[in-house]
């Protein structure tokens, strides 16, 4: 009987930290603000050097995209558990309700030693209902490797949080997703 | 026959080389993550400013905005005291002073008004500690009265203290002139 090696092919997303160690429960923590009559903007960062996004493609299929969404859909909130704004709200610039943005232009890639990131291309947007339910945060084209994988770390966040709200810890649960293109 | 089990072991190894190729290609995966946003209380600092005459409170920082002008504090009428004073002195004049140096720390979370697709049911605002506050504010006595009260206060001590030595040394000089009569 002859054993041959059962080889994953396999696209992945995942949290890991220095290590690459994949991290259980990741979280990013928004600059705290102080309640005010104003409208504000909390900033902070997604992907640091604990917690990279590392994408992993060894199919056979070099083009992919990852992808974030709230896990709870368009109708998902900002919430404390009794109170709550909105993350896809664009109204006034997002002060009506809030909204969330992502920027990559201080994002970086790493990619995995012997690999390159020829083909790959980081992106952002803003959450805004209903026309921009999920934002793509990076792409490979055909030209891209696979058998590799690349961390991605310092994208920019930022929320814009509506004037007169009550003070709290908030939260918003995200789902990042990569596919196969 | 040995042909065949010969060609039926290489097309077995050929499907176990070939089926993890197929069945453990995954093309999709996700991971959650969560965003924290923490959202500090305003804190307020009131201080009041006594000039004697006047009382101004300032409320720091800006955001906090501005309170509604004080109504005059009702203040019961001092009772004069019982006893006059044994020197009835000028009208004390208080001095200017200012007053309270101390400011106080106020916390207000403001209302939840905001328009837009999270309609919210409740409102934080509170307003019992700024409520509170301001009754403290509006319950410091004016620093002309209070140093009024106390010079009349040592007045009707020093007052007491007076007809107290009066007394003794009267009793004093009864004893004394008692034994030099009974001497006698």
């Amino acid at each position: 009987m002859v054993a041959f090696p059962a080889i994953p092919r396999e696209l992945t997303v995942s949290i890991v930290n220095a290590s690459g160690v994949p991290v259980a429960s990741p979280s990013t923590a928004m600059t705290p603000i102080v309640s005010s009559y104003d409208c504000q903007t909390s900033t902070g960062t997604l992907g640091t050097s604990s917690q990279r996004l590392r994408i992993k493609n060894t199919t056979f299929n070099a083009s992919w995209s990852v992808s974030i969404a709230a896990t709870d859909g368009a109708g998902a909130t900002w919430t404390n558990g009794s109170s709550s704004y909105a993350y896809n709200d664009a109204a006034s610039g997002g002060c009506t309700g809030g909204q969330f943005t992502i920027n990559s232009a201080s994002a970086s890639i790493a990619p995995q030693s012997g690999c390159t990131t020829t083909g790959i291309s980081l992106s952002g947007g803003a959450f805004s209902t209903p026309s921009q339910n999920v934002i793509t945060l990076a792409s490979a084209s055909g030209s891209a490797q696979t058998d590799c994988y690349w961390d991605v770390t310092n994208y920019g966040l930022s929320q814009a949080i509506p004037a007169e709200r009550s003070a709290g810890t908030y939260s918003l649960n995200l789902t990042i997703t990569a596919v196969a293109t | 026959m040995a042909a065949f089990w010969r060609i039926q072991r290489v097309v077995l190894s050929v499907g176990l080389a070939v089926f993890p190729l197929f069945v453990f290609v995954d093309s999709a995966s996700a991971v959650p993550g969560k965003l924290q946003q923490q959202i500090l209380p305003l804190e307020c600092i009131f201080q009041v400013v006594n000039d004697g005459s006047n009382t101004i409170i300032y409320v720091t920082p800006e955001e906090c905005g501005v309170i509604p002008e004080p109504e005059e504090p009702v203040i019961p009428p001092t009772q004069p005291p019982s006893t006059p004073p044994l020197i009835p002195d000028t009208p004390i004049q208080p001095a200017p002073s200012i007053s309270p140096a101390l400011p106080i720390v106020g916390t207000v979370s403001p209302p939840s008004a905001g328009p837009g697709p999270s309609e919210e049911t409740d409102t934080e605002t509170d307003l019992s500690v700024l409520a509170a506050d301001q009754a403290r504010l509006l319950a410091f006595r004016p620093a002309a009265e209070a140093l009024t009260l106390q010079e009349a206060t040592i007045q009707r001590d020093q007052t007491i203290a007076m007809i107290s030595l009066v007394g003794i040394i009267v009793v004093i000089g009864a004893v004394v002139l008692v034994v030099l009569i009974s001497a006698i």
